[in-house]
């Protein structure tokens, strides 16, 4: 599938874009922003929070009262409501193992509402409304909402995440494959779940994040560390959980143009289909991605022009979420398809080397609370389709790789309350199947089918009684995979102990993780210095350690989030391709010691507009070597951070964000190490109403101080460039 | 531009300054002028973690690693002087490194997809690097760090050898990486850079040479990996025609050196250390008799001090290796350790 065969160049020419976004905007301004706010309906986008942990509460069912309206919450503890008319509004809350809370607050039309529910997990007559902006991490998890999402300009999934405490994206070059590495562990070591199916390449075992636009996504959570014994294999370094966007309300439209042959647009619609929601929603993108660079001193140096870095994108999806069996059901079909150049590295550059992706999925997801149960089920089915080719390679053999993914899988829980102190049990039971046929791999087509189950219970030791008190909870998981390749069984588990007191909530986990090696690992196609290795080992994380703490509050005007967590675990069989003295690579189990932590932190000042924002991680991972401990694994930067920094106005928002890598070693070595650097962003962008729609025209230049560094070496990457962006929203 | 003006400024400034101190008339004793002394270094090429391992010969405790580049696939190394020349195998460059301070000087850029592979100093300024993948080598002068037009040679060159005037590139003849005929050499003459002679060989995939003291170039043929049909010719290199070819050298032998005692000594991963008389024409230990170097039957890459000691280079491609130096029995009397998947060792004195 393609989309707008223009390579190189804007759909819209950019002048003409330029004038007409100046022209609204001048428009918009003389248009009072309150009066015109005011005519449309306003938002509830909540959190539901464990009280004594500040988990989030997943699958607790939220009723706005006197309005017939319901939701469940995500895995994030979200519920969105959208078009809701101003006034007072009451919300109430059940959730298995909890007692019901009851919360009223305001809404205003053009506001959205931003409770968090802090559920108390006991039966006892009280609860607390914290009505604040928590995106911080907790339970060692970041989320990011769609509103946060939407606020931070940027383009797809992989732009979302590498800002977050312990996570690196590794990409090559702009407009290139992108892929999370959590604390330091390999990109095939991170699952990412998109409602819930795998979007790991099942030859590779990456994720490739670039290719969801953020337009598809209504929230991400980063949940880092070992975490096979709630979503099995390769969430090893952590998991991201993608939620696909769905039932927005009304019409919203995007265009955006920018340097380097960049055009992009979207729509979305959602309204209501009998007593549930529909919606609708479509996006194309474009980006030429040339640009005339200087080759590395370390190459021989030299002017070069990076060419063959197009890339043509699109997507389209439908949500569908309604009442069912006296739950909440939700479907989703999505499609994604991508085209794009691979220029390879700069001293080797390939003028004919293409990669194309088209995936389609479908998702269905349905959860039900009662008082003494909650059930959910999750099915998916993908189909996947990659191509890469290169009929003339600077170096090497020319290629031409199919590959077809056909998947099916599903997931039903159920947990039920017991009493006050075993709070919860619950058990659940993954099936996953896939058909893989490949070019790349050797023999007929694979087809595995991957078993996972699980039990887990929550045991409250003691509650809060009254808020300042403090409560102990644990929560225990043990869970079981088979793989289907091998038929092995894997077994992870996963003991968390919390304790909270006032605002201050601790942490403290034994966990272990796997991950198999990827078929590319084991049925790849024999040749010329590749060779395959019978004796190859699933990778394994036999026991993590992680303490963790957080703590908000308010101090004048000021509120603030601040934690900090520490990791150690070590990871046993890392799969990595390496030589023997012959230059025949294959792939060999080395073990790896890892340590670290991440400190965060947010501090607000409402009454000024403004927020500060912070983080710094370190992650020791080190190849397990006699007397020589301290060489840090190929790629994986120790420390990395980020601030930022956010002013909001009445029509007028700036954002200036930073974001540093450490040094790194492209070699297994102390040398030849690449230093740390920074790079800077600023954004732009205000809201004005015209003629019934909602406009929100932002600029954001990247790269702000023209650094060309980049995480991986001989990816150039083009120093600073700007883009222009324009929401609309009828009102 | 800058930097030439700045090291142009500090040669005038040290001339002013020695001008100054030779028109001082101090009539006291004149200071003791320290005597430059000889060191011979050793040279090791670590493949996989791009770097050089340099050590005193006298005192291998005294080492220093060199990085050599973010990138690359480097298997081979030339040495002259305080000079050692990288080609960088992927990355179509060659590294330049002062030996003597341990300092990477440069890094020189060659043809794109050059595959640089093999190279042989010319004279102390240029050496010679091969790029396989464009059947031509480089003349590079390490010393301005410019390069020369390249030079056709045959298909795959990836070694080459210096002897006298000329210049013997040696062209395996790959084709999509394995053997698409026998081996060809490439004669230069070392002044003008201009081939002279093409010398078709018996062997396949040639992949490495020396000059033995009877004055023949013996050029190891690697074969086909696995097919264990390695080889042996010798060139007379007056006739320039191949005099010899010997089968039977194993799988894959890849290195070769000439002991004090003038037999060939070569190595393999199948099977450790092989010694060649090319008195009689017959092996010393062949390879199903091979020696294996630290009780490991594998070796990458070997070389002798001019005390004629022999060192050989474990095989390890994921932990720092070691070069092991070897008594007369063949027992490894000193471990040195070097960067990771060594390939090639190299001998050279310095003025210290």
């Amino acid at each position: 599938m393609r989309f707008f065969a223009s390579q190189g160049q804007g759909f819209l020419p950019l002048r003409r874009f330029a004038v007409a976004i100046v022209a609204m905007a001048g428009l918009g301004a003389f248009g009072g922003p309150d009066a015109l706010l005011a005519q449309w309906p306003g938002e509830i986008r909540g959190r539901v929070l464990d009280a004594a942990t500040r988990a989030p509460v997943a699958g607790a069912a939220v009723v706005l009262e006197h309005l017939g309206l319901s939701a469940i919450t995500d895995g994030s503890g979200m519920f969105l409501f959208r078009g809701v008319e101003q006034g007072r509004r009451q919300l109430t809350i059940r959730r298995l193992g909890y007692l019901p809370s009851g919360h009223d607050l305001e809404v205003r039309n053009g506001r959205a509402a931003r409770p968090v529910v802090l559920l108390t997990p006991r039966p006892l007559n009280l609860a607390e409304l914290d009505v604040q902006v928590d995106q911080l991490a907790m339970d060692g998890q970041s989320f990011l909402d769609r509103e946060t999402i939407e606020s931070m300009g940027v383009r797809t999934a992989d732009q979302l995440v590498e800002a977050l405490p312990g996570v690196i994206v590794q990409r090559r070059g702009r407009g290139a494959a992108a892929a999370a590495s959590i604390r330091g562990s390999g990109t095939n070591s991170v699952l990412v779940l998109l409602d819930g199916a795998p979007l790991n390449d099942p030859v590779s075992g990456v994720a490739d994040l670039s290719l969801l636009p953020v337009g598809s996504i209504e929230s991400l959570t980063v949940l880092r560390g070992s975490r096979s014994a709630r979503y099995g294999a390769r969430a090893q370094g952590g998991v991201i959980v993608i939620r696909s966007r769905s039932a927005s309300l009304g019409l919203e439209g995007r265009l955006r143009t920018g340097a380097l042959g960049e055009a992009s647009g979207s729509a979305d619609w959602g309204g209501a289909l009998g007593g549930g929601q529909v919606s609708f929603g479509a996006e194309v993108r474009t980006f030429g991605g040339s640009f005339d660079f200087e080759r590395p001193p370390e190459v021989g140096g030299g002017p070069a022009r990076r060419g063959n870095a197009d890339l043509t994108q699109g997507a389209v999806r439908t949500s569908l979420r309604s009442s069912l069996l006296g739950g909440d059901g939700r479907l989703t079909i999505g499609f994604e398809s991508l085209d794009r150049g691979l220029p390879g590295r700069s001293f080797a550059p390939s003028d004919s080397a293409r990669q194309s992706v088209d995936r389609g999925r479908v998702g269905v997801d349905w959860t039900r609370a009662t008082s003494a149960l909650s059930l959910s089920a999750v099915g998916f089915a993908t189909r996947h389709s990659a191509h890469f080719i290169d009929p003339d390679p600077p170096l090497g053999l020319p290629y031409d790789d199919r590959t077809e993914l056909r998947q099916l899988g599903g997931r039903v829980s159920a947990e039920g309350y017991v009493g006050e102190r075993l709070r919860a049990i619950g058990g659940g039971l993954d099936i996953e199947h896939q058909r893989i046929d490949s070019q790349s791999l050797a023999g007929e087509p694979i087809s595995r089918t991957d078993v996972g189950v699980y039990v887990n219970t929550g045991l409250t030791l003691f509650s809060r009684s009254r808020f300042g008190a403090p409560g102990l909870r644990l929560d225990l998981a043990i869970r079981a995979d088979r793989d289907g390749i091998g038929g092995e069984w894997q077994a992870s588990h996963d003991a968390a102990l919390f304790y909270s007191v006032h605002r201050t909530r601790i942490r403290i986990s034994h966990r272990s993780s796997f991950s198999p090696p990827s078929l590319g690992d084991q049925f790849f196609r024999e040749g010329v210095a590749v060779a395959p290795n019978p004796d190859l080992r699933a990778e394994r994380v036999p026991g993590e350690i992680e303490l963790g703490a957080d703590v908000s509050g308010s101090v004048g005007g000021f509120e603030f989030d601040l934690g900090a967590e520490a990791y150690s675990g070590n990871l046993n069989d890392m799969i990595v391709w390496l030589p023997d003295f012959r230059f025949v690579w294959s792939p060999r189990n080395i073990d790896v010691q890892r340590s670290g932590g991440a400190v965060w932190g947010e501090m607000r000042l409402p009454a000024w507009g403004l927020r500060l924002a912070g983080q710094i991680s370190r992650d020791r991972v080190t190849y397990d070597r006699p007397d020589s401990d301290t060489v840090q694994v190929v790629y994986r930067p120790r420390h990395s951070a980020s601030l930022s920094a956010d002013w909001a106005g009445s029509w007028l928002s700036i954002h200036l964000a930073a974001r540093y890598l450490g040094l790194r070693y492209p070699v297994a070595a102390p040398l030849n190490g690449l230093p740390g650097f920074w790079s800077f962003e600023l954004g732009a962008s205000g809201e004005w109403q015209w003629s019934g729609w909602q406009i929100r025209p932002s600029l954001r230049l990247e790269r702000l101080f023209d650094s060309k560094d980049t995480l991986i070496f001989a990816y150039p990457d083009p120093g600073r460039t700007a883009s222009l962006e324009v929401r609309m929203r009828r009102l | 531009m800058r930097i030439e003006r700045r090291e142009l400024l500090a040669s005038l400034a040290a001339i002013a300054a020695l001008g100054v101190a030779a028109c001082g008339n101090d009539a006291g004793p004149m200071a003791p002028v320290p005597l430059l002394q000889a060191v011979e270094l050793g040279v090791v090429l670590g493949s996989t973690d791009l770097s050089l391992t340099i050590f005193e010969v006298d005192d291998p405790t005294a080492s220093t690693q060199v990085g050599l580049g973010p990138d690359g696939s480097p298997v081979t190394l030339a040495v002259r002087g305080d000079l050692a020349a990288v080609p960088l195998g992927l990355v179509p460059a060659v590294a330049i490194v002062d030996v003597d301070n341990g300092v990477l000087l440069r890094t020189v850029a060659l043809p794109t997809g050059s595959g640089a592979t093999g190279a042989a100093f010319v004279n102390d300024s240029i050496v010679l690097v091969a790029n396989p993948s464009l059947n031509t080598v480089t003349p590079v002068n390490v010393l301005r760090g410019t390069t020369e037009p390249d030079i056709q040679v045959g298909r795959f060159p990836q070694a080459i050898v210096a002897s006298g005037d000329r210049m013997y590139v040696l062209n395996s003849e790959l084709e999509n990486f394995v053997p698409a005929g026998p081996t060809t050499v490439s004669v230069l003459d070392a002044e003008s850079l201009q081939v002279t002679a093409t010398i078709t060989l018996t062997g396949e995939n040639a992949a490495a040479g020396a000059v033995g003291p009877d004055g023949r170039l013996y050029v190891l043929n690697s074969g086909s990996f696995g097919a264990a049909d390695g080889s042996l010719s010798a060139i007379n290199l007056v006739t320039e025609v191949e005099t010899e070819h010997h089968p039977a050298f194993g799988d894959f032998p890849s290195a070769l050196a000439f002991g004090p005692g003038g037999d060939l000594h070569l190595t393999s991963f199948a099977f450790g250390l092989a010694i060649w008389s090319i008195d009689v024409d017959a092996f010393v230990r062949d390879p199903a008799d091979a020696i294996a170097p630290d009780g490991v039957p594998s070796a990458s890459g070997l070389g002798f001090d001019s005390a004629g000691r022999l060192y050989t280079l474990a095989p390890d491609c994921v932990n720092p290796s070691v070069a092991n130096r070897l008594a007369s029995d063949f027992s490894v009397d000193l471990a040195v350790a070097v960067g990771s998947c060594p390939i090639g060792i190299a001998f050279t004195v310095v003025q210290r």
